[in-house]
């Protein structure tokens, strides 16, 4: 016969064992598979797979397009600036020229809303150096005009509104061929004329050293993004590589991927409700159609930003600028696959595709024209690229763990 | 039985274990206060939102400006820790109910379990017997039943959330948070291996459902509450639960004996226990009143049974949500939507992203729930149509992820939801949760390019 006290010591045992037991089996089951000497079986290569992806991207993705922007956008800085030298046709056409491939490296950048490009409330380590360069969806053209009219573009440039510089508004000053203002004609520029004291002339070239001055204001910003990342600089790019580094503002490897994922919701957020279902009319938009809404009025750019805005995306989901997935550099593709979600990878990349054809297929240039002769075009391309989102945001989030953008820090259950 | 039952819960035992209960609840409860104040919480979750989801019922309910809000939890922070103190407990505990759950009720959003924990604790310090640490000083043993069955009523069913085949047999959602953490110390490095989350599943269901006993057993006890201890250390090391793990490690010592805290006294100061610790003789006259009893039996049978109503609704919880809150099922699912309405009246259509209404914490919560979508949908419908003065449709594509399962729809996108009303019924309106298991990753293997 047993004793209480025995019996009690049984029970005791069996609620140790059933607790703490459970667990360690597990662990012993992991540890017999261990044939190098390192923790569970796993290498240190496999140990450090997210660790590794996320300072692939950074290194292969981030790093490589700020270095390319800051180099088109000092570029573009230079034709403004001969422009504004030298008003000409000439001197004009070659701005424009430049404009395009410049916009559209930015429109790359664009995509990469973490560290310093974002406000610090957004991303660990945010400056909110993005709007010195691109204000989007801030743009105020008659505040332009206003100062182009009184001359406040001679001060300095960070003195001036975000949405009075940038690319947005270089983008109005460089193709905007009217020297018609954009302000109400009750507007103080109208009502006390100033506009109508300005010959065509003057206004040209007010408008030509305005663009200057806030060209070489963003190149010189993307220039101070750039080297904030750069490894002899600033050298965010630590907060990606290496997580025992002392200064760091990323805790560990998951969260860099979350950061990174964070970024990729620019093509949710920005990109399918704000650039394509506005003027598609799908949303806020009271007419059929609101070419109003289209990013890049003057220079009839809008789908090619787009479709710049995905490969970002696509870039930074394989790791790789190429995002093709031929690179050897490790991505999210390599991590999904790596832990066993090979169909989560399937579906992403298939969504990536499904995504270039349905922005390929968008009229060029795709402004009011294009849009009052075909409606549906953006709004087939709206469809085409929801599956891509909709995956973004279920199953890639739930697979990897990751949180939405902005959500607030707080408890769970 | 119940004479029985009342004689037996009558007996008096010192107040001790009951005031040390009453001391850390009370720090808890101005802890937890203060978090919102120090972490900008009361901004974020109820300043930033200008829409709120309300609970069924509780529309009614005011939503305070922010500065009247730090004002309550000021408050909440005061009457804490006058509990703490044993300051007019009754009254300062019934102030801290009133208070935080108000704030609890202004947004569905913010539902947590242990949330609701605090308010059905501190409500019971509201109805418990005074108790101090005088040895002298005597309670009915049955207030100390009632706390202890209010605790294991929140593990025991906290393990049955966890009796189903994705957690006991495909190891999700540990699986998947898990593999996120290998950034841990020491035991990081395991945490990608399937089996281990498996094992970490049997371990947590086991755990939650067995505890109760194991710390209702004297010669179990300590071993018992050696294991809770390091098990709430590991949750509070691996998620961001909050306040959860020091309620539930600060109220299993419920389970000890009632004069624990004198003991404990006299091994500190190496004095004898007043009294010797035994029992005192029960004072004649110190009889529970019988309704006392029942009312307490009561209690615990709303408690016990409430969690339990989703299984009328058929379906997996985790998927449409019906009774999924007020039932403990803490950590047992990884959810994850993309909501857009669709709103539709005469021939116009508009997209309808509930960012434009939420924030993005908001929209997160919302995207896996049902009921919360369905609010939103009238919300959304009543505005269009006092904008268009017209009758609207709102139809919603959502879509979710349970426990890293491919994305499939949650609502019917041909229901009109203005033609839906929420309440207690089955939500035809929700698909069904689709078959096939969730997904299973393993521990992270190079891929030949």
């Amino acid at each position: 016969m047993h004793s209480p006290r025995t019996h009690h010591r049984a029970l005791a045992f069996t609620a140790a064992a059933a607790i703490t037991l459970g667990a360690g089996g597990g662990l012993m089951l992991t540890a017999c598979g261990d044939d190098n000497g390192s923790g569970g079986g796993l290498s240190p290569e496999e140990l450090a797979y997210r660790a590794d992806v996320s300072a692939s991207i950074a290194t292969n993705v981030i790093l490589p397009l700020y270095r390319t922007c800051a180099l088109d956008l000092d570029g573009l800085a230079d034709a403004v600036e001969a422009w504004a030298a030298d008003a000409t046709e000439s001197t004009a056409a070659t701005a424009r020229d430049a404009f395009g491939p410049a916009w559209l490296s930015w429109q790359r950048c664009e995509g990469l809303q973490l560290g310093p490009a974002t406000m610090p409330a957004v991303s660990p380590g945010g400056e909110d150096l993005r709007d010195e360069i691109y204000a989007w969806p801030l743009s105020n053209t008659c505040r332009a005009d206003i100062a182009t009219a009184r001359l406040e573009y001679e001060g300095a440039v960070s003195n001036l509104l975000v949405s009075t510089r940038g690319l947005g508004i270089l983008e109005y000053l460089l193709f905007n061929e009217s020297t018609a203002n954009t302000c109400p004609p009750n507007n103080a520029i109208n009502d006390g004329g100033e506009w109508a004291a300005l010959t065509d002339d003057e206004i040209r070239q007010r408008r030509a050293d305005y663009a200057a001055a806030i060209a070489r204001h963003a190149a010189t910003q993307a220039a101070v993004l750039r080297d904030r990342w750069e490894p002899d600089g600033g050298n965010f790019l630590v907060n990606f590589t290496d997580f025992s580094a002392s200064g760091r503002v990323v805790r560990n490897a998951q969260e860099a991927l979350n950061i990174i994922s964070n970024a990729m919701f620019y093509f949710e957020k920005e990109v399918k409700d704000m650039k394509m279902a506005q003027p598609a009319g799908l949303a806020l938009c009271a007419a059929e159609v609101c070419p109003e809404a289209l990013e890049s009025r003057w220079a009839g750019l809008s789908a090619e930003a787009m479709a710049a805005n995905l490969e970002t995306l696509a870039a930074l989901y394989y790791g790789d600028l190429e995002a093709d997935g031929s690179g050897t550099a490790l991505g999210f593709d390599d991590l999904l696959r790596a832990i066993g979600a090979g169909s989560v990878a399937d579906a992403f990349e298939a969504g990536i595709d499904e995504s270039r054809a349905a922005l390929a297929a968008l009229p060029r240039p795709l402004d009011a024209d294009a849009l009052a002769a075909d409606p549906d075009a953006l709004r087939d391309a709206y469809e085409g690229i929801r599956p891509l989102t909709t995956l973004l945001k279920t199953q890639f989030l739930s697979v990897l763990d990751l949180e939405l953008p902005n959500r607030a820090e707080g408890d769970n259950d | 039985m119940l004479d029985r039952l009342t004689e037996r819960a009558s007996r008096p035992v010192p107040a001790a274990s009951l005031a040390a209960f009453r001391v850390l609840l009370g720090l808890i409860m101005a802890w937890s206060a203060a978090r919102f104040v120090i972490n900008g919480w009361i901004e974020r979750f109820l300043g930033e939102p200008t829409y709120f989801f309300h609970y069924w019922g509780f529309d009614w309910l005011p939503v305070p400006g922010v500065p009247v809000l730090y004002g309550m939890f000021g408050a909440m922070v005061v009457l804490g820790l006058l509990v703490a103190a044993g300051v007019g407990t009754r009254a300062a505990a019934l102030g801290f109910f009133v208070i935080f759950t108000w704030v609890e009720l202004i947004d569905v959003t913010n539902y947590l379990n242990h949330y609701y924990l605090v308010s059905l604790l501190s409500l019971l310090v509201v109805v418990l017997p005074a108790a101090s640490f005088r040895a002298d000083h005597t309670i009915p043993v049955g207030a100390i039943w009632l706390v202890r069955a209010q605790i294991a009523i929140v593990y025991v069913h906290a393990g049955l959330a966890k009796f189903t085949t994705d957690w006991l047999i495909h190891a999700q959602p540990l699986n998947i948070w898990l593999q996120a953490r290998t950034h841990v110390p020491v035991v990081g490095e395991l945490f990608p291996h399937w089996e281990v989350a498996l094992a970490m599943s049997w371990a947590g269901f086991l755990y939650d459902t067995t505890v109760p006993i194991w710390l209702s057993i004297r010669r179990t006890r300590p071993w018992a509450y050696a294991v809770l201890v390091g098990f709430h250390t590991m949750t509070a090391m691996l998620f961001t639960i909050g306040m959860f793990p020091y309620i539930m490690t600060a109220a299993a010592l419920i389970f000890f004996d009632p004069d624990w805290p004198l003991r404990l006294r006299a091994a500190v100061t190496r004095t004898s226990v007043s009294g010797g610790g035994a029992t005192p003789a029960s004072p004649a006259g110190n009889r529970l009143a019988t309704w006392v009893v029942v009312a307490a039996l009561a209690w615990c049978s709303v408690q016990a049974l409430v969690p339990l109503r989703t299984w009328l609704y058929g379906g997996n919880v985790l998927w449409h949500e019906q009774g999924m809150r007020w039932s403990w099922r803490v950590m047992c699912r990884e959810k994850n939507g993309a909501v857009t309405y669709l709103v539709s009246w005469g021939n116009r259509r508009e997209m309808v992203t509930p960012s434009r209404y939420l924030t993005a914490h908001q929209e997160r919560e919302m995207s896996g729930q049902p009921d919360m979508i369905l609010q939103l949908a009238h919300h959304i419908g009543d505005e269009y149509r006092a904008r268009t003065g017209q009758d609207v449709a709102v139809h919603v594509d959502a879509w979710v992820s349970l426990n890293g399962r491919p994305s499939a729809r949650l609502i019917d996108p041909d229901v009109d939801l203005m033609q839906v009303r929420d309440g207690l019924r089955r939500a035809t309106w929700i698909t069904p949760m689709p078959t096939g298991p969730p997904i299973r990753l393993h521990a992270p293997r190079a891929v030949p390019r």
